[in-house]
């Protein structure tokens, strides 16, 4: 006679073991490990400075909100974005819930980083005027807190013992 | 069978981090956070010390970086040192808490089938977390990574039969770890 119970094992366990979703560290370790590595200037490759105005030609025009915003970026502009984009980038791990995700809220964040790591891409170039690097760190910013709007409230739902989908639906 | 870590790298960014370019170590960095972070984290079942050995990686990475000679995907070679960290760490551990499933030698089967509750990724991460760490490391570099029980053998310095072994056991304790989550459930 068969064994019944049999029946219920039906995921293969490397299967099921690939499922399991990404883990965020706690904390970026970038900054102690950049604190750590000696630094040199950037070199300039020219096939790379293309690539780079080609990537620049689909994202900037999704960021310039007006052209009087970045025509005199400073020094210290820019590194106040940047430092903007850094604290977010720590509430969004701070946020994140890192045990258990919804999977629609998984897409959508997913979305949310690829257009990040698209940004991460151009800035890590090291072909950009100050302007250009401005209008992306800027880009970067919405893009964060966009996602940390996102994981605070799936946190919130999660909270509340109500079901992401649910939540959404009964939202739009 | 594809790892996370299968993140295919453009040569030119190699070379500019091989030059010593700050920007190139971060771009790097930023690709692989999480798939060193993820594979530490289940080989050592524990946040603080997946987040060490992230760091401790990535500083040896870009302290050898320029030893890589391109003759295997850079992902790889990055795995491999995110493994030899974590292994290490596990061998440094009291004996005495670490302990193993009984290691016998008749092996039950290899592709073991688990119960539904295995799609719940939180119910699967926390079953996994009960095992041993040399058993769920055992599992988690042959079924995800896909290394072989020869070269998990030789990374763990111990035999195949050992791994082999470890793997069935582990797979049927985790089965019986999901089960006894579910009588949980279905009497609460």
């Amino acid at each position: 006679m068969a064994d019944i119970s049999a029946r219920q094992y039906d995921i293969n366990i490397g299967q099921a073991l690939r499922d399991l979703p990404l883990e965020m560290p706690m904390q970026s370790a970038w900054a102690l490990i950049s604190s750590q590595i000696p630094k040199k200037k950037p070199k300039r490759y020219f096939p790379i400075a293309l690539a780079a105005g080609l990537a620049l030609l689909v994202i900037i025009p999704l960021t310039l909100n007006s052209p009087s915003e970045i025509e005199k970026p400073t020094e210290s502009n820019l590194e106040s974005v940047m430092q903007q984009s850094s604290q977010l980038e720590n509430i969004l791990l701070a946020t994140r819930n890192t045990t258990a995700s919804n999977a629609s809220a998984e897409v959508i964040s997913l979305a949310l980083e690829d257009r990040i790591h698209a940004i991460d891409t151009v800035l890590g170039s090291g072909t950009l005027s100050q302007n250009q690097q401005l209008a992306l760190w800027q880009q970067r910013v919405s893009i964060l807190q966009e996602a940390t709007g996102l994981a605070s409230s799936q946190r919130y739902r999660q909270a509340e013992g109500r079901p992401y989908e649910i939540a959404m639906v009964e939202s739009f | 069978m594809t790892s996370s870590f299968a993140i295919d790298v453009p040569s030119s960014l190699l070379t500019r981090a091989r030059n010593g370019e700050a920007a190139a170590f971060e771009q790097l960095y930023r690709w692989f956070e999480r798939p060193v972070f993820t594979l530490a984290l289940r080989l050592c079942g524990q946040r603080e010390e997946a987040q060490d050995i992230l760091q401790e990686t990535m500083l040896k990475l870009f302290g050898k970086i320029s030893e890589f000679r391109g003759d295997s995907p850079f992902w790889g070679w990055l795995r491999q040192i995110t493994v030899n960290e974590s292994l290490m760490r596990i061998r440094k551990r009291n004996p005495a808490q670490e302990l193993q499933l009984d290691n016998e030698s008749d092996y039950l089967e290899a592709d073991i089938l688990l119960p539904p509750q295995a799609a719940d990724a939180q119910l699967l991460a926390n079953a996994m977390n009960q095992l041993p760490a040399t058993t769920r490391s055992v599992l988690w570099l042959y079924h995800v990574e896909g290394y072989t029980h020869d070269e998990i053998a030789g990374m763990m310095d111990k035999t195949i039969s050992f791994s082999k072994s470890q793997c069935s056991r582990g797979g049927k304790r985790l089965r019986e770890l999901l089960n006894i989550d579910k009588e949980v459930l279905s009497h609460g």
